[in-house]
């Protein structure tokens, strides 16, 4: 194995690390574990930056090439360990940088590639050190989570344009869509949804019908094998985009504590989340090199994911603790089993068989 | 000579055919990703291309190697580059691909006419 590899493999590690300190952070919050560090109250930041901004930015210095693009995820990762070791400024600072270079890498494949989808991509990528920054400047991890809620949902989104140029969308639905995420970003900035969240709930509505019509997964789910799981996975991730969307409408989360938890919970778990299902045995291969691959049994905790996303957001609505706790178990128990699916499919059985 | 060099084209192709997309399921060859395949004697030299922006690219050149060099066998020495600033457009992949992820027309009143007809039928 190469050294870049190999750094890549401990970067991966790294974030999966920073998910299982934002795991327990979580679970803390919630009285179900005792509290260990300082990982319950940044359990937003070890989730968004910390997991995903580390993974996101490795996939993207693997896309680019070369071992100093490494740096952008290695700081990511420096920024978790900060956070849990409890150093929160130097762990903001870390995830600034990280962000600001995500962005500038972006930027720069942009500018290479002019397109519809590098320019959302770069869009998104700009909001990660938009929240950072709010949250080094005081703001609290909730308000600063949905501009890195933001840069998730646009980086995804963008992803899903550059697959489905195949299905050669015309320019009238390409313009919905800049309108569409033109909003979304602009109300991001102006702070929404802590200062009213009607133009971003709106927005995110608009995204995830835009994406239910208009993704290649609406096609790719009448294959079979990966791309079809893929395809179940994104779409059932859309629907859980216009649940966040009808949560902020309904219930802003500067007047509903559990309007807020509803709406983060259906993007980060219940769209972003089963994003990473749904390209995890495409992406560990080329990331890592790790030898996993598509395996029917994977529905299985991709419907675990499905009813703890459920069971959370319907706890929200109902204000019932044993419904959210429920929830937040489903949820590590779905982590648990797609890990030891995905793990399965690397071992070769047939020296078992053979014994 | 140039009939040779044909066929051993033809047999780059169909190695690189059993390369898929793998979100797709389509491959490579019939999305377009093929820039060149260049032989000179026994040197086997593909070009493929993808985006700044996807870190799959790696493993499909790895990928398309293996299937290469497996079909043209020890004598070759396979080459795969890729070229990650090119730009893919749709009409680079093959019409039956085209076909197949065409946007359908929305015809809401033939498809309220067939769920009429389904149901008369089972009633």
């Amino acid at each position: 194995m190469s050294a870049s590899r190999w750094l890549r493999a401990v970067l991966a590690l790294a974030a999966g690390a920073a998910m299982v300190a934002g795991l327990s952070g979580g679970l803390a919050r919630l009285g179900l574990v005792p509290l260990l560090s300082s990982a319950a109250e940044h359990h937003g930041a070890l989730m968004i930056c910390g997991f995903f901004g580390t993974l996101i930015s490795l996939e993207r210095a693997v896309a680019r090439g070369g071992a100093a693009a490494l740096a952008i995820p290695a700081l990511a990762a420096c920024g978790s360990l900060l956070l849990i070791l409890g150093f929160t400024g130097p762990a903001a600072a870390a995830f600034l940088l990280a962000g600001l270079g995500l962005f500038v890498i972006t930027a720069e494949a942009a500018c290479r590639v002019p397109a519809l989808f590098t320019a959302v991509m770069t869009l998104g990528a700009a909001l990660w050190p938009l929240g950072t920054a709010r949250w080094l400047a005081g703001a609290s991890v909730p308000e600063a989570a949905y501009a890195w809620l933001g840069f998730l949902v646009l980086t995804i989104t963008a992803e899903r344009i550059e697959l489905s140029r195949l299905t050669k969308p015309s320019l009238v639905t390409k313009a919905i869509l800049v309108a569409i995420v033109i909003t979304f970003a602009a109300a991001l900035v102006a702070g929404q949804p802590w200062s009213g969240s009607r133009l971003l709930a709106a927005s995110l509505g608009a995204l995830a019908l835009w994406l239910c019509c208009n993704d290649i997964a609406v096609r790719t789910i009448r294959g079979s094998g990966a791309a079809r799981f893929c395809a179940a996975c994104l779409l059932l991730g859309y629907g859980w985009l216009l649940v966040a969307a009808l949560a902020l409408a309904s219930w802003p989360p500067a007047g509903s504590a559990f309007g807020h938890d509803a709406a983060v919970h259906a993007i980060g778990l219940g769209f972003v989340l089963s994003m990473v299902f749904a390209h995890a045995p495409i992406i560990l291969p080329a990331v890592i090199g790790a030898r996993v691959r598509y395996v029917p049994a994977l529905y299985g905790p991709v419907m675990v994911l499905q009813a703890a996303v459920a069971a959370r957001v319907v706890g929200d609505v109902m204000q019932s603790d044993r419904l959210i706790a429920a929830g937040a178990w489903l949820t590590l128990a779905s982590l648990v089993a797609y890990a030891a699916t995905l793990a399965a499919t690397s071992v070769d059985w047939s020296c078992l068989r053979e014994s | 000579m140039l009939h040779a060099k044909d066929a051993i084209e033809a047999e780059v192709l169909a190695a690189l055919r059993e390369v898929d997309d793998p979100e797709l399921g389509v491959n490579i060859v019939d999305l377009g990703l093929v820039i060149s395949c260049e032989i000179a004697s026994d040197d086997v030299s593909i070009t493929l291309m993808t985006t700044p922006t996807c870190p799959l690219g790696g493993l499909i050149a790895e990928t398309a190697a293996v299937a290469v060099g497996k079909r043209l066998g020890p004598d070759y020495t396979v080459h795969v580059r890729i070229e990650r600033d090119a730009l893919w457009s749709p009409d680079l992949a093959s019409p039956e691909v085209r076909t197949r992820f065409a946007p359908k027309p929305f015809r809401p009143l033939s498809t309220v006419r067939t769920w009429l007809s389904r149901l008369a039928g089972a009633s």
